[in-house]
């Protein structure tokens, strides 16, 4: 291609709003010289592509609009008419057509003159009535009508939708430069004759003037072109590389293919390899218009429901049917279907991902503020204490068998369903539902049939391990922006139903399920809840203060003895119903355990030894280990130790007899003693040795089989939070 | 026609899930299966030149999560209620979920009572003359069907959707109303509730 053509498309992609695909098809160019020439424009159906367009006589006497002045024009098979702007969007024009004359039969592209060789004259461009004037005399083309023979299939112009306008290029030196010349209708009319000999005269004048200046160019080009040689070579080929930067992306590949000519189309007339890699490729192929009056339509009605819809409540409905409205007409845009409709996978993510970000996902909040909600703040809070409170399920009190459950999957799925409140949108809330199913199913495969009921169970574990919140607004969401039929006949209508049905159990859920007393479970709910509020900074900061400086001696506990009867149930259920896992139970309560106390814990500094000890305190309410902060130590020791109880230790009673375990224990403390002395923090090195050595070195006494079991419970848990401080605590158990 | 939705109900280990699959790896006249989960089916069932979708919801079963979600119920075309034929207790549990179903539904559907397992003839607890009663007094068509040899599923299937369509075709109703959209009530009655009302109504003999 030549450089201008190659400018010249640039410039008509830029400034174009209506083009779609620019092709460097030989008809392409020929068209744009030609309505350029003329001032005319082409019209084109909305289906066409311009690579589909035949440039037959038919379609210029048909598609091909001369501009008489900025609304009038004619068409060369003498059809008439005006352009007007339609009121409600300054981008739509509509034209209205009269035909006033019947088509002239013999006019077509050879006797008009303007063939792919289009002589270059200095002259302007003439305007339309004087190009009337000189070839077309619409007054006095009635002549033509006589010697009429050839049948033409149109006799108005085809009915369209999109209209290529006319452009000039200002920059591209093709400017009044190009003139529209008619050579050959000197045989068909004396008067055209007449005309067309005052202008050949004219032009071989100029003709000959223009040669002449150009002869002496030429011959001082050769003389810089033999100097600069050298030079040009190497810019061109700098020229070459800015080029192909300029046009990477899918112009530059239809450009290519086409040139190749081996471009595939399927159902919809569009290149196979058409690439659309961002979102700008998107709306030059998409056409800008389309795009802009997606954006305004939203933005006038968002003003206008803020501005005008005083009764929030009352609109509901209102808001509903308008977002389904733009859902429902963007998905029935041709252009948009044509896209997803090209085998190229990267389009489509590319346009949803759009819709999300810029137009969807941001009116959603918007939106949900305006309309009724009726889930409560006390009840979303309560809600989320007890979904939190609720994280120490196991899988034995679903009824779930261990051995046939892959626990990855699981993990994977909680993880995914934690990521629910960054979605904004429903069709992104209901992708990660569907992957959550999709790993909770994947967990299940052992089994043979995997039911509704085995389904469930896992997805309560799910959802009482996630750390969701606002669960119950989420499905508010869900189900106020969703259609109830999609909802009742698609798979993400079940995945919903039954993570509603999940949350609703978690949420009536009582002591029965889990063997407890129901007294106890109350009293633990409630307790929690406070422990919980004292810990996340909702109360007043009085009773901040109050709960450090007393070192959450009375309140705290309480909590601690309740807690501690909880587990000790807990643990009797167990070792009643699953002899055989004992183990694995043991460490998935650790573990749930050590997943509350992390919620619990504010601020963990692992390096800080205040720190430790302050979740070690938290770790010690389950348990009832309570230990002095007023041993005597450094006064560094004593200022950190004011808001550490952990140093109650000694309250302990600590008994004989120890089993295995906890001499395993033990030596995996003292490890983590190791690993703090290797980071020669003297002063935490010290203040832990206090701490633990005096248990360590304290013989323990006549302990009882259950003083045991929570003292080994105990131990497991510090563990884990080792684990935390980097200590090797794999290694040791 | 559109896509109608069918639940099956049933007592928990009655053989709900594997009449759902068994009906998914038939090759039922050489209908597509459109969309599968494991608890979620959609497939399409041609009767004579008209064509259904049926998309069918699997439920939970077990005791302890009946009730959970009316969201199961919502829209359903139709409802297979399945029951164990070597389990009396399971067709007579079918009267409670034909209670819950109605509550929730409110409105007339398509149903089928359906034992399954009948391979296991020797093991017979439940008389056929006890299910068709039943089926009589609701309204609904008899099936025995084994999911363990495929026996029957094909034809309650077949219809069912036959009836499905005979149902819509009667009882068409405007769709898409604003109103079916939304003002659906998340939070069902309580479980204890719900158990004090069943002991209330079973406390007499």
């Amino acid at each position: 291609m030549n450089s201008k053509n190659k400018e010249m498309l640039r410039y008509e992609k830029k400034n174009n709003p209506f083009i779609r695909l620019i092709s460097p098809s030989k008809q392409f160019g020929f068209l744009v010289k030609v309505s350029q020439a003329l001032k005319a424009m082409f019209v084109f159906p909305l289906s066409s592509t311009l690579n589909e367009i035949n440039l037959s006589e038919e379609f210029v006497y048909t598609h091909l609009l001369i501009f008489d002045s900025l609304n009038q024009f004619i068409t060369y098979n003498g059809c008439v008419g005006i352009t007007y702007q339609n009121r409600n969007s300054n981008e739509q024009t509509q034209i209205n057509f009269k035909i006033l004359t019947k088509p002239n039969p013999k006019l077509s592209f050879s006797n008009l003159g303007i063939n792919l060789s289009l002589k270059s004259v200095i002259n302007s461009i003439p305007s339309i009535s004087q190009l009337e004037k000189k070839t077309l005399s619409r007054s006095k083309s009635s002549h033509l009508l006589l010697k009429g023979k050839i049948k033409f299939k149109f006799f108005g112009a085809i009915r369209f939708s999109l209209l290529s306008s006319p452009l000039y290029y200002p920059n591209c030196g093709w400017e009044n430069k190009i003139v529209f010349e008619p050579d050959n209708l000197k045989n068909d009319h004396s008067t055209m004759a007449n005309h067309q000999k005052n202008i050949n005269q004219n032009h071989k004048e100029r003709d000959r003037k223009m040669e002449k200046q150009k002869t002496k160019e030429k011959e001082k080009e050769k003389e810089k072109k033999k100097e600069k040689g050298k030079r040009k070579r190497k810019e061109k080929g700098k020229e070459k590389h800015r080029n192909k930067k300029k046009l990477d992306g899918w112009e530059m590949v239809v450009m290519k293919d086409f040139e190749n000519g081996s471009v595939k189309r399927n159902k919809h007339n569009l290149p196979l390899n058409l690439k659309i890699e961002n979102i700008q490729d998107l709306k030059e192929f998409l056409k800008r218009k389309e795009f802009s009056k997606i954006e305004k339509y939203i933005n006038n009605f968002v003003d206008h429901f803020q501005n005008d819809y005083i009764d929030p409540h009352s609109c509901g409905s209102t808001v509903l049917e308008f977002i389904f409205s733009i859902t429902e007409w963007f998905f029935e845009n041709s252009f948009f279907k044509k896209c997803v409709l090209i085998e190229n996978a990267k389009s489509e993510p590319i346009i949803n991902n759009h819709l999300e970000d810029t137009i969807i996902a941001p009116l959603y909040p918007k939106i949900m503020k305006l309309m009724k909600i009726k889930v409560t703040k006390q009840k979303n809070v309560q809600f989320n204490n007890k979904i939190n409170f609720l994280s120490f399920i196991e899988y034995s009190h679903l009824e779930i068998n261990i051995d046939k459950l892959e626990t990855e999957f699981v993990n994977q799925a909680i993880e995914t369903l934690n990521t629910l409140n960054q979605c904004n949108s429903p069709h992104t809330k209901f992708t990660v539902l569907s992957k959550v199913f999709f790993f909770a199913n994947k967990s299940l495969t052992q089994l043979k049939l995997i039911g509704t009921d085995e389904l469930l169970s896992i997805l309560i574990y799910i959802v009482a391990h996630s750390k969701l919140q606002d669960i119950k607004l989420n499905i508010e969401f869900l189900l106020n922006f969703t259609d109830g039929d999609y909802i009742s006949t698609t798979v993400e209508g079940y995945n919903l139903a039954t993570f509603i049905s999940a949350v609703i159990w978690l949420e009536n859920s009582t002591a029965e399920n889990f063997g407890m007393k129901p007294e106890l479970f109350e009293k633990l709910q409630k307790n929690y809840q406070d422990l919980d509020r004292k810990q996340k900074g909702i109360e007043n900061k009085d009773s901040k203060l109050e709960f450090k400086n007393n070192n959450c001696t009375n309140s705290k506990n309480n909590i601690k003895n309740e807690i501690k009867e909880k587990y000790t149930d807990i643990n009797n259920d167990k070792t009643i119903k699953d002899n055989k896992h004992d183990e694995k139970h043991e460490d998935n309560e650790n573990i749930n355990t050590q997943n509350i106390k992390k919620n619990k814990v504010v601020n963990l500094n692992q390096n800080s030894i205040s720190d430790l000890d302050f979740n070690l305190s938290l770790s010690n309410q389950n348990h009832q280990i309570i230990s002095n902060s007023n041993d005597n130590s450094d006064e560094k020791i004593q200022e950190q130790n004011k808001l550490n109880p952990t140093s109650d230790i000694k309250k302990l009673n600590i008994k004989k007899n120890m089993n295995k375990n906890e001499s395993k224990i033990k030596t995996g403390l003292e490890m983590g003693v190791k690993n703090i002395e290797k980071n020669n923090q003297q002063v935490q090195k010290q203040h832990f040795k206090k701490k633990f050595g005096k248990f360590l070195n304290n013989e323990i006494n006549d302990l009882s089989q259950e003083e045991q079991s929570e003292l080994l419970n105990l131990y497991k848990k510090l563990y884990k939070y080792a684990e935390n401080l980097s200590f090797p605590s794999n290694k040791i158990l | 026609m559109k896509k109608q939705k069918v639940v099956l109900l049933g007592k928990g280990r009655v053989g709900k899930t594997s009449i759902f699959k068994r009906f998914l790896q038939n090759e039922f006249h050489d209908n597509e299966v459109t969309t599968i989960q494991p608890q979620y089916l959609e497939k399409q069932v041609k009767v004579n030149t008209e064509k259904v979708t049926l998309s069918i919801w699997d439920t939970a079963g077990q005791e302890r999560f009946r009730g959970l979600n009316p969201l199961f119920y919502r829209n359903s075309k139709a409802a297979i209620m399945v029951y164990d034929i070597t389990d009396q207790e399971s067709l007579d549990s079918l009267e409670d979920w034909l209670a819950e179903l109605k509550n929730q539904v409110g409105h007339k559907i398509v149903l089928m009572i359906v034992g399954n397992k009948s391979d296991l003839k020797k093991k017979r607890q439940v008389s056929i003359e006890d299910a068709e009663n039943l089926a009589k007094k609701v309204g609904a068509q008899h099936f025995c069907v084994s999911a363990k040899t495929g026996e029957n599923i094909d034809e309650m299937f077949h219809e069912l959707a036959k009836r499905v369509m005979k149902f819509v075709k009667e009882n068409k109703t405007p769709l898409n109303t604003t109103k079916s959209r939304r003002n659906f009530a998340l939070v069902n009655e309580d479980v204890e509730t719900k158990k004090k009302k069943k002991k209330n109504n079973d406390g007499c003999c």
